[in-house]
Formats: structure tokens, C-alpha cells, sequence
């Protein structure tokens, strides 16, 4: 619990921190070349005189902004499936459920490297590809949900009462649901703050915003004339990852 | 055990793209992020429908040996 609790501070103190500095690596101010972590510059400078530190945040943002939009998106498309697939008919539940498992067996990252490819490196279209493949496990979660909670007297007492199934989800069944979405958004976070970075390391982000991927790539062509270009920005995705799981497990045990 | 190995069959094809392409392996997402690079479309649609379907098998496979293996989930 203590550790869930700290990890979630950490993790929105971190967020705070990151949407500090100026909007682009091209904003920043340039300095002397490759200075080593000293007081100044906390994780040095990097080979065009630019503070790390500022660029390593500015990559977190755009992780966190990607993760945070499709930790919304994925739960409300898997909470609007998964409603239906509750309410209505067997064969619209196994319509939609197996719509689902086809979804979910797709493998994300490679539909991301199709889509740079198609549209370019966008940041976008990401998050809705993320979004709009993450949803079958939520929706799977909510379907339970919602089946085991219309057999409780309170929806049971709101069906006799003649409230349409659209009413009873909105308000019985989602507030009973909030919890459950919660914890099962912080999973989609956690996958999702990892799927930016990386298709910025093979090449294919959005070249517009600064990444982790991107400087975990560029300091790593570098390491001999600067650790701390690697090491940094890399720190920084372990950090952060580590920190949502930490996060969303104590959450799902929770629930 | 066999169903989740080929629900996560998915995620490691994508984890193998990240590693094929930092070791410069030869593979299949490597080809895939070569292609995207150099903008190749063909290549890197025919790479791609062939892993998900690649994928799509083995889910598909997993489920019909999982009844053989496990007799509880045979119905009848």
C-alpha cells in the first residue's frame, strides 16, 4: 500500500517536473559542447550544448502525453463495448467478444511501425492505435462486471422500475465500475508509456517532439564521447516505467 | 499456461522488432522498420499481415491443442 502510494506521488511528481522546461529541443539554449553532469547542468550537456536534463523532460512529457491519452481512450471504447456486450443479447455479446480476442491477439507494435509508415511518425495516430487495440481486456472486465451486477437487487429494482438499459449503465452500473476502470487504465498507461519510446528508438516517432526513444538512439551512437547521453534518458524510461508498475499493481490487487 | 503463451505471442513480436533492429538481426520486424524507414509501403504491409497472421495462427493453434492437452476443457 505504502509502496503503491509513493510510486503514484513519484510518478505525478515526475509528470509536474516534466512539463517544466521549454516546448522543443530547438528552444533550448546552447551552451558549451558535451559538459559532463556537474551542478549546472545535472546530466550534462549534450553535443550540440543543449542541458540534457531539459531535453530528458521534454521526452517524458511526450511519453506521458501519449501514455495519458490512450489511458483514457482504451477505457472508455472497453467500457462502451463492454456495456454492450453486458446488456445486450448473446449474440451481440459474442459478436463483440470475439471482435475483442481477434483485437487483442493483434500485435500493437507492428501495426504502429505500418502506420508511421503509412502516415508518417505521429504521435496521433499512436494514441489512437493504441487506444483502439488495448480495449478488449477492458472491455472483457466490464462485461463480467456488468453481468454479475445486473443480478444484484439495486439494477434488478431499476429494470422493474422501467429505466432503459443506457440509464442503469450510466447510473448503476458505471459508478460500480469506476475502480475496476481505474486499475485497468494504469495497465494500458504502463503499455503505453513503453510503445512511444520505443518506435522513436527503431526511427519511426514523430521527428517534431522530443522522445526517449530518440535520444535513448542518438546517445547511444554517442556513449564514447558521453555516458550521460545514454545513460540519462534511458534512466529516466526505467524510472518512469518501474514507477507505473509499482503503481497500477497495487491498484489491481486492490480490486 | 498454453493460451496466455500465444495471447503473448503478440507483444513478443513486437518486443523482436525492438531487439532485431538494435542488434541489426536480419528478421522479420527488422525488414519491417527498414522498409518503414525508407518508406517501401509494399514491403512493410507484406511484412506485417504476414506476422499478425503468423500470430493469429499460433492463437489459433493454442486453441484447438489446449482441449487435447487439458481434458476439463472438453465439453461432452
Amino acid at each position: 500500500m505504502r509502496a503503491g502510494a509513493t510510486a503514484r506521488l513519484g510518478l505525478f511528481a515526475l509528470a509536474y517536473w516534466a512539463f517544466a522546461p521549454a516546448d522543443t529541443l530547438v528552444d533550448l539554449a546552447i551552451g558549451p559542447l558535451l559538459v559532463s553532469p556537474c551542478l549546472a547542468h545535472p546530466l550534462g550537456t549534450d553535443d550540440l550544448g543543449r542541458d540534457f536534463l531539459a531535453a530528458v523532460l521534454q521526452a517524458a512529457r511526450t511519453a506521458f502525453t501519449v501514455a495519458a491519452a490512450a489511458a483514457v481512450l482504451a477505457p472508455a471504447r472497453g467500457s462502451a463495448v463492454g456495456l454492450c456486450a453486458g446488456l445486450g443479447g448473446p449474440i451481440l455479446d459474442e459478436a463483440l467478444m470475439r471482435t475483442g480476442e481477434i483485437v487483442a491477439s493483434l500485435p500493437v507494435l507492428l501495426l504502429a511501425i505500418l502506420v508511421a509508415a503509412l502516415f508518417g511518425g505521429s504521435n496521433a495516430a499512436l494514441v489512437v492505435l493504441v487506444g483502439g487495440t488495448r480495449w478488449p481486456l477492458i472491455a472483457r472486465l466490464v462485461r463480467i462486471e456488468t453481468i454479475a451486477l445486473s443480478a444484484r437487487p439495486f439494477v434488478r429494482a431499476a429494470v422493474a422500475l422501467g429505466a432503459s438499459p443506457w440509464g442503469i449503465a450510466r447510473r448503476h452500473l458505471l459508478p460500480a465500475l469506476a475502480p475496476g476502470l481505474a486499475a485497468a487504465s494504469g495497465i494500458v498507461f504502463g503499455g503505453a508509456i513503453l510503445t512511444e519510446p520505443v518506435l522513436a528508438l527503431v526511427g519511426l516517432g514523430d521527428p517534431q517532439v522530443t522522445s526517449l526513444g530518440q535520444l535513448i538512439a542518438n546517445g547511444f551512437a554517442l556513449v564514447g564521447l558521453g555516458w550521460w547521453l545514454w545513460l540519462g534518458p534511458t534512466a529516466m524510461l526505467m524510472l518512469a516505467a518501474g514507477l507505473v508498475a509499482i503503481a497500477t499493481a497495487e491498484r489491481v490487487e486492490a480490486n | 499456461m498454453l493460451t496466455l503463451t500465444a495471447a503473448r505471442l503478440g507483444a513478443l513480436v513486437g518486443g523482436a522488432v525492438v531487439v532485431e533492429t538494435v542488434f541489426a538481426l536480419p528478421g522479420l520486424g527488422w525488414l519491417a522498420v527498414a522498409a518503414a524507414v525508407t518508406r517501401d509501403h509494399p514491403v512493410v504491409v507484406g511484412s506485417v499481415v504476414t506476422s499478425t497472421v503468423l500470430v493469429w495462427l499460433a492463437n489459433l493453434i493454442a486453441g484447438v491443442v489446449a482441449p487435447v492437452l487439458d481434458p476439463r476443457l472438453r465439453d461432452g
